[in-house]
């Protein structure tokens, strides 16, 4: 039917044959690809038409067998369950489509809370020095003694 | 209603893309009751003819096609056009329609429900026997090939589309329904007399 990608096939009456065990006697179904062949079988051999009206056949006895419409309390259990179960997400999505409006939560969510779980880890276990130090004035001597040599101090005296 | 007329006729479902799917599963997502009316009437009862042929039965099927929508709502904020809507309905119900069969496997099939029996009671006498006859020759055949024929019945899906729904390759959907058919066309041959109403 849809399948494109495959080369075009000569259709003759075994082909047909198959054509219509898969498909059924209505051209509409056959692969596309093979429905002019197909067609142009039928037009020219009596033994094409005769398959064809045996799967027409086939078809029409199809259509007869039972069938089952959705009753009237079936659709109104579904429908009420609708209005169930969009009531909490009704909530909700209003509040998170305002804040992210880009796709699912789940990803703004999971990024903010790895970014807070390192900032808290860093701040645990890293070394005083880079914290941060109440008294400036050793990290400034560190800086000068490394700049000018451990001769000259932070007011520029040799 | 032959195949051809029934391609014919306007279906809404069908002319589906997954963008409009998504668009519809929004509004069902916001709670909108026009946009979950318009997917019952559409879909609920290709759901429930789909499970009905399969299982037999019409209760179970009813059950099978509520337990689908339900999983469809609870999905609706999330739902990604990824596929249509009636191919991923069509999936659900046939995998809760596989895990009934599988459950029921132990039970003779003479057990199993009479497909005629829900049959349109304004209807002749023989057309019910037709539709009785044809509906045992249906469940007669095995699962997956009935599961193929329902599945494109009337064109509701396409091959591609059925072998997504099974989980098989195109061509195995074409070999099930033309094993079906032709084993179809082998049970009614015998059952000619019952077909034409002949004692």
């Amino acid at each position: 039917m849809e399948r494109n990608s495959d080369p075009p096939r000569t259709v003759d009456l075994a082909r047909l044959g198959q054509i219509l065990d898969a498909h059924g006697a209505d051209p509409d179904a056959w692969p596309e690809t093979e429905r002019d062949d197909a067609l142009a079988l039928l037009a020219s051999s009596a033994e094409a038409r005769a398959l064809n009206a045996s799967a027409a056949r086939l078809d029409r006895l199809l259509d007869r067998a039972p069938t089952l419409e959705p009753s009237p309390e079936l659709k109104a259990r579904v429908l009420a369950a609708a209005g169930e179960a969009a009531r909490p997400w009704r909530r909700r999505d209003a509040w998170v489509l305002a804040v992210w409006p880009f796709g699912p939560v789940w990803r703004p969510a999971v990024a903010l809370a790895v970014a807070a779980l390192l900032g808290i880890a860093f701040g645990t276990v890293a070394p005083p020095g880079l914290v941060g130090s109440p008294d400036p004035a050793p990290l400034a001597e560190e800086f000068a003694t490394l700049a000018f040599g451990p001769d000259v101090d932070l007011e520029g005296q040799p | 209603m032959s195949k051809a007329a029934a391609a014919r006729v306007f279906d809404p479902a069908a002319a589906a893309t997954p963008d409009s799917d998504a668009a519809l599963m929004r509004r069902v997502g916001e709670g909108e009751a026009a946009a979950c009316r318009a997917l019952v009437e559409s879909h609920l009862g290709r759901c429930v003819g789909l499970a009905y042929r399969l299982l037999g039965d019409p209760i179970e099927a009813e059950d099978v096609a509520q337990d689908a929508f339900l999983r469809l709502w609870r999905l609706a904020t999330r739902w990604q056009p990824r596929a249509r809507l009636t191919t991923w309905l069509h999936r659900v119900t046939y995998n809760l329609c596989i895990d009934r069969l599988r459950a029921r496997r132990s039970m003779s099939s003479a057990q199993l429900p009479e497909p005629g029996s829900n049959a349109d009671p304004s209807g002749t006498m023989q057309r019910n026997q037709v539709a009785r006859v044809v509906g045992d020759a249906l469940n007669a055949l095995p699962r997956r090939q009935r599961a193929a024929i329902a599945l494109v019945y009337r064109r509701e899906l396409s091959n591609i589309e059925a072998a997504e729904v099974m989980g098989i390759s195109v061509d195995a959907v074409e070999s099930l329904l033309a094993r079906g058919r032709q084993g179809l066309r082998k049970r009614l041959s015998a059952l000619r007399a019952d077909l034409m109403g002949e004692p």
